[in-house]
């Protein structure tokens, strides 16, 4: 009698752990960056006090095993000229890696002012995949580019 | 009476080997995204008036799960081996006192870094004490988990790998109550825990600002069966955080990560006060996880329990 209600209890156990099998949904691997939103208008991104506007080019995209680069540009809302972003000249332009859903970030970036308008990002790094932000900042001025790495 | 005691005895005495082995033999699971262990309350169910428990685990973390469900293949996995060392103390027949303190390595992309975990310290009160047989009425302890952040956050991490992140970085309080049971040869365990982790400031070169974190919590259903002196048992657990929201110069709402762990457990009485387990645990195979990593552990463990 006891052994058959333990048996019942065991039969219903492995059935619910049988239902609650994970399935899991795989990305598929061949896309290794998926664009998710720019800003406004043409902007990749775009600062939202100056309303300048940021494109950029990666020169070395990052992977697990190594460090990427890229060239970014500021250019006004307005037209493709170049153009900086006005502040304090006490204020440089940082680059900052967050990942929204997990509320961190990565490593610090290198910023290197190429040109009026032209800068340079080195030590970019993603340590995980997921949905990204390259939130780029003078000052109180943010220009957010979100991506996905899979 | 003595014939009832004689009856009973056998029940009693290996009551306090399982229920111990069980709680004891596979509690430390690798965290969700992105810390080292999930430190986990060390809490005396059986009749010992003492315990302490060296466990060593390895574990291999392989897989990455997008907020919206997307599993993702490292081809870089990380390997994080953790030595965890607790012990527990019953006093007032009731009451009993657990610290907890892992220590973790991280390995990955020829990068390594090692250091403590996150500390847990807990008292625990027997709610529904096991004095005489019952047939149905489980044996329960409840339990006030404190968290120290001993181990450093993912947002306070210097690393790119972020392998130096090793705890969650909070200070929180949890309750839990660990029921147990016995049904003849098999033995079956439900606890349930929830802690309320505490807001921060924070200023890194990356944050400047407060986090936010919430509400988290852990359901475990168990079972095992014995023989001889060995035994073998299966946990399941579900584990949920809320999202950590960050406010300042970046704000974020974040997003909450569950997973479920499945633990497989031998263990072997080694004597009356030594014992050995042998557990593995994946985080794979079950559930619907979301916004975290996976992992699969093998890990030893050796308890040593003090009798009344």
């Amino acid at each position: 009698m006891i052994f058959k209600r333990q048996l019942r209890i065991a039969t219903m156990t492995v059935a619910l752990l049988i239902g609650a099998c994970a399935q899991p949904q795989y990305v598929n691997s061949t896309n290794q960056q998926a664009d998710k939103k720019g800003s406004t208008n043409d902007c990749l991104a775009q600062f939202q006090i100056s309303r300048v506007c940021v494109d950029l080019k990666w020169e070395k995209y990052p992977t697990e095993d190594g460090f990427g680069s890229f060239i970014f540009t500021t250019t006004s809302s307005t037209s493709e000229v170049l153009h900086e972003v006005p502040t304090d000249p006490s204020q440089s332009m940082k680059i900052i890696l967050w990942m929204p859903s997990m509320g961190h970030g990565s490593s610090p970036v290198s910023v290197e002012k190429i040109a009026f308008g032209v800068y340079r990002a080195t030590g970019v790094y993603f340590s995980m995949t997921g949905d990204w932000e390259i939130r780029f900042a003078v000052g109180v001025d943010q220009a957010i580019y979100a991506l996905t790495i899979q | 009476m003595h014939l009832q005691f004689n009856r009973l005895a056998p029940l009693i005495v290996s009551s306090i080997f399982f229920f111990s082995v069980l709680v004891f033999g596979s509690k430390c699971f690798p965290s969700s995204c992105c810390g080292g262990g999930a430190t986990s309350a060390s809490v005396i169910t059986g009749d010992e008036l003492a315990m302490v428990s060296s466990e060593f685990s390895y574990s291999t973390i392989g897989m990455e799960v997008s907020n919206s469900g997307i599993w993702q293949e490292r081809t870089n996995p990380e390997t994080l081996k953790t030595l965890k060392i607790q012990g527990a103390h019953v006093f007032f027949d009731r009451f009993q006192i657990g610290v907890g303190l892992p220590m973790i390595q991280r390995v990955r992309a020829d990068q390594e870094s090692s250091g403590l975990g996150d500390l847990a310290l807990n008292i625990g009160y027997e709610v529904l004490p096991e004095w005489e047989y019952s047939a149905w009425r489980p044996r329960a302890v409840s339990y006030m988990t404190l968290i120290a952040p001993t181990g450093r956050s993912i947002q306070e991490s210097t690393n790119a790998l972020q392998l130096d992140s090793r705890g969650r970085g909070f200070w929180a309080v949890g309750l839990g109550t660990t029921f147990t049971k016995l049904i003849s040869k098999f033995d079956i365990l439900t606890t349930i825990e929830i802690h309320r982790s505490f807001k921060k400031e924070l200023k890194t070169p990356t944050i400047e600002g407060e986090l936010e974190p919430g509400i988290g919590g852990n359901f475990t259903v168990g079972g095992g069966y014995t023989f001889a002196n060995s035994r073998l048992s299966v946990t399941l657990t579900s584990t949920y955080e809320d999202a950590v929201a960050t406010r300042g110069f970046i704000s974020s709402p974040g997003a909450p990560s569950r997973f479920t762990t499945i633990g497989l457990s031998a263990s072997q009485s080694l004597n009356e006060d030594w014992r050995m387990s042998l557990a593995y645990s994946d985080q794979t195979l079950f559930g619907a996880p979301t916004n975290t990593t996976l992992a699969k552990s093998f890990g030893i463990a050796l308890n040593r329990g003090f009798p009344r």
